[in-house]
């Protein structure tokens, strides 16, 4: 065995081997992730909901993901099928029963819509009662399947079919002046091993998702297939073309870069990139042309490899030449978009060895400095003896493809992980904050409320000398609610128990209701003793409003609620300095008017932080309201609705209106 | 007959008056508490209870009969304390709220005014005998007994004002500040008479070492 063999055969085993360290460790991770939900993982809820909502890292695809809630029997709540939310297309909602008390579990599937993968969670709630009491609460789960063998494989297969179109019509447009019968079987079989990977894609994704044929198409799988199948159907006729045509024609290689280049596109179009939540087509047009600039030096190195021999002596130096100037530059692009593509998708490099994904960009960028290196030594020795002897140049070139072929295989594995970036575990809504201070300035206070919605919660105060900002030790720390806009809901208290950091920490269900509350803060340290009143408003589930404009008419706005129902909201007329009447109207799903019990409007003029009630009345004997807001200047205006329908179904909404 | 009619009527509308006032009890904030034969009722005169307003500690003592006692026994030495953190009172007479003379008041009631003037718990500690009946007994305000005092703010209009005790706060914070800064101006005003005595100085041994180098030049050249 040669040294170049001996060296082959040992770079192989170590790409192998590196692989096979990377290949089990790939089960955890998915695309389409849970990052938030409402309810939260752990939340106590004072009523049951009406809907459970999650929102997903990227779109899922409605038609083949589902949410289910689970009682601690087993019993599903869940009524229909999991829907996107209203005007956010990566939240699933889905409407559940009236739940009883207890502990419930939420679990999820979902299929990307950008890219085709599974993933699946769980997390859990509790209505009445704390899930982590009931030894329930553990940390929301996010999993996907590992890829398949089959996956990665197919995904190698389309990676070189389509780079060795696409190179090797580079390499006869500006290293050979002809087009030899090497290159055109070579096209052919690019073409077939390209389109064997796009139906083994396809194939393995309708697998997990266990999607049938019939139904393939109408699937967002189906989407993906006509992304990636019809621009490799375009690059068929191209491939065709460039098979038939004279030998001297340089234009049919041209159709070949362009057919292959539309079917890379369309891949690109259902990959990580395509996931991107702001700059898309950059990112699109990096991975593009990372793809492209790789497809270069690959398939012109493999139809160099080919045709090398086939060449006369004069030609193959020049084509050794032209070829190693073109793959010298494509190597630095390939360098720079790379870069830039693990850097958007891996995002800091501790996770370059913390991270599965990582890990795989990790031993990619490896393998590229190898092959580099490998280049090197045919641009600067090699190629200056291909015409002569170019055994040495190919043994070389066939090192670098075969190290090339394990670098794909870990590209297969990438396109089949979620990017780093987005495993990372999801972020907790931050708490809702209140700070203030006593009348007398002796204390500050920052009082935090986590998650901060209506229901159970947990109170956080940092109590401070108002000068020396120094932690204050005081006898107690108490908590007390009241709902101005509502005065018929209670008043309640809280006390708070000191915690080692100083703080002053308590849970309770204490903010029952969505709106703002007033809290004041009892600090009892005998004559010191202070009270300070903050407001806190409670963080309300995100809504979706829509608004309709017709010229000479105010413009009229749908705040979308959960179950379905919505309030249609006006301003009449929306002008500054005069009377203007808020008229809200109450819908059902099928659009008709819910038969509302009481409904009141709390209005907050512009750079104001309180709100004042307005008067309402009733304008129909089913769910119109009108509410009289007074005179005042321009600005925006912010509304809270809060009203009660028949059968005792709170509804709160708010919405922001300019008075112009 | 008339007569005897309205006389009726009258002694049914004063019999249901006495009913009514002698079946009203204290008012629900209070805690209610066993003693010996006794039954004790505590709470505060008014409530809610705000700061810088004018209250009471309020007891109600029955029998075990259920019969409200008015004397306490002669002279009375049933006396309450009122704590509030490490503060506590000196112990305050309760006197009693029915006036035989009179007729007024409520059987069975003692009070001892007091106004409370910070927020927060506080503790009666009443202590001395009840006809002969040992009392050592503490009451605290919480939201299970009697109320928590609070500033009178969330029920001020249409100004808000800070009650006595946040001014005397803010007063107190306000000397405290005034005192530091004086004191930091003052620190800072040595420190710049400091600087300029030795500024001086340096000037005056400067000058005077520039005028020795200018004489003896002079010398030289001359």
């Amino acid at each position: 065995m040669s040294k170049t063999a001996r060296l082959a055969v040992g770079l192989i085993a170590v790409a192998i081997a590196a692989v096979a360290v990377l290949w089990p460790a790939t089960a955890a991770v998915a695309h389409a992730l849970r990052i938030s939900s409402i309810p939260d993982n752990g939340a106590v809820l004072k009523a049951p909901p009406s809907e459970v909502s999650v929102t997903f890292s990227e779109v899922p695809d409605p038609a083949l993901s589902s949410i289910r809630v689970l009682d601690s029997s087993g019993v599903a709540h869940q009524q229909g099928k999991a829907t996107a939310a209203p005007g956010q297309p990566a939240t699933l909602q889905v409407a559940v029963a009236h739940l009883g008390d207890g502990v419930y579990t939420v679990t999820w599937q979902t299929l990307s819509h950008v890219d085709g993968h599974l993933a699946s969670g769980s997390f859990a709630f509790g209505v009445g009662v704390s899930p982590a009491g009931a030894g329930a609460l553990k940390a929301a789960v996010n999993k996907s399947p590992a890829p398949s063998n089959w996956a990665v494989a197919a995904r190698w297969s389309m990676y070189a079919g389509l780079m060795v179109m696409f190179g090797l019509g580079v390499f006869r447009l500006v290293a050979v002046e002809r087009t030899t019968r090497r290159l055109k079987a070579l096209a052919a079989v690019g073409w077939v091993v390209g389109a064997v990977g796009i139906l083994g894609i396809t194939q393995e994704a309708r697998s997990a998702a266990h999607v049938g044929l019939s139904h393939l198409l109408s699937s967002s799988l189906g989407h993906e297939l006509a992304l990636r199948g019809i621009p490799m159907a375009i690059a068929a006729i191209a491939v065709v073309v460039f098979v038939a045509a004279g030998a001297r024609r340089r234009w049919p290689a041209l159709l070949l870069v362009v057919g292959a280049g539309a079917a890379m596109a369309g891949d690109v179009a259902t990959s990580h990139a395509a996931a991107a939540r702001s700059w898309r087509w950059f990112q699109e047009g990096a991975q593009w042309v990372h793809f492209a600039s790789a497809a270069v030096w690959v398939g012109g190195l493999v139809a160099l490899v080919l045709t090398i021999r086939s060449l006369d002596r004069s030609e193959r130096g020049r084509a050794a030449r032209r070829f190693s100037t073109v793959a010298g530059i494509t190597l630095v692009v390939i360098a720079g978009s790379g870069a830039q593509r693990a850097l958007s998708e891996v995002g800091a490099w501790g996770r370059l060895w913390s991270n599965v994904f990582g890990r795989w960009v990790l031993l990619k960028i490896c393998l590229f400095s190898v092959v580099v290196v490998l280049g090197a030594v045919n641009r600067y020795r090699n190629v200056r003896q291909a015409e002569a002897k170019p055994s040495a140049l190919r043994r070389v070139a066939a090192l670098e493809l075969a190290l090339i072929a394990v670098i794909l295989v870990a590209t297969g594995f990438l396109q089949n992980l979620a990017p780093a970036t987005s495993a990372v575990a999801p972020k907790a809504l931050p708490p809702v904050v209140a700070s203030g201070h006593d009348f007398g300035t002796t204390v500050r206070i920052r009082l935090s409320v986590a998650p901060g919605m209506a229901g159970f919660n947990t109170f956080t105060a940092h109590v401070v000398d108002y000068d020396s900002g120094k932690p204050v030790v005081a006898d107690k720390v108490s908590l007390h609610f009241t709902f101005p806009s509502r005065p018929d809901v209670g008043s309640s208290d809280l006390q708070l128990a000191r915690q080692q950091s100083g703080d002053y920490r308590g849970q309770g269900a204490n903010l029952a209701l969505d709106g703002r509350w007033t809290v004041t803060v009892l600090v009892a340290r005998g004559v010191n003793s202070v009270e300070v009143p903050l407001q806190v408003t409670t963080r309300t589930p995100p809504q979706t409003i829509t608004k309709s404009v017709q010229a000479g008419l105010p413009t009229v706005y749908t705040i979308h609620l959960s179950a379905g129902r919505s309030v249609q909201v006006y301003l009449d007329p929306g002008h500054a300095g005069v009377l203007n009447q808020f008229h809200h109207t109450y819908l059902a799903p099928d659009g008709s008017e819910l038969q509302i019990d009481q409904a009141s409007i709390a209005a907050t003029a512009p750079g104001q932080s309180t709100s004042k009630p307005l008067t309402t009345r009733k304008l129909d004997p089913i769910g119109h309201f009108v509410s009289d807001l007074s005179p005042g200047p321009r600005g925006s205006y912010r509304f809270d609705i809060d009203a009660t329908t028949a059968d005792g179904t709170e509804i709160t909404a708010h919405i922001d209106i300019d008075v112009r | 007959m008339s007569r005897i009619r309205v006389g009726v009527a009258v002694a049914t509308f004063m019999s249901a008056i006495a009913t009514f006032a002698f079946a009203a009890g204290p008012a629900s904030a209070h805690e209610q508490r066993q003693v010996g034969a006794y039954q004790l009722t505590v709470g505060w005169g008014h409530e809610p209870t705000y700061t810088g307003v004018e209250n009471a500690v309020q007891i109600f003592i029955k029998d075990a009969k259920g019969n409200p006692i008015d004397d306490l026994g002669t002279p009375p030495s049933l006396k309450v304390q009122v704590i509030n953190g490490s503060q506590t009172s000196d112990p305050l007479d309760l006197k009693a709220s029915f006036d035989p003379d009179t007729g007024l008041g409520m059987h069975g009631e003692f009070d001892a005014a007091i106004v409370p003037t910070v927020p927060g718990d506080y503790t009666f500690h009443f202590t001395g005998s009840i006809n002969g009946q040992n009392i050592d007994q503490k009451f605290t305000s919480s939201d299970k007994t009697f109320d928590t005092v609070k500033d009178p703010t969330e029920i001020q209009f249409p100004a808000k004002v800070p009650s006595n005790g946040q001014l005397a706060q803010s007063v107190s914070r306000l000397d405290t500040r005034a005192t530091t800064a004086a004191k930091n101006a003052q620190d800072s005003a040595d420190t710049a008479k400091t600087l300029a005595i030795v500024g001086i100085a340096v000037g005056v041994v400067l000058g005077g070492a520039g005028l020795i180098v200018a004489l003896s030049s002079r010398r030289r050249s001359a």
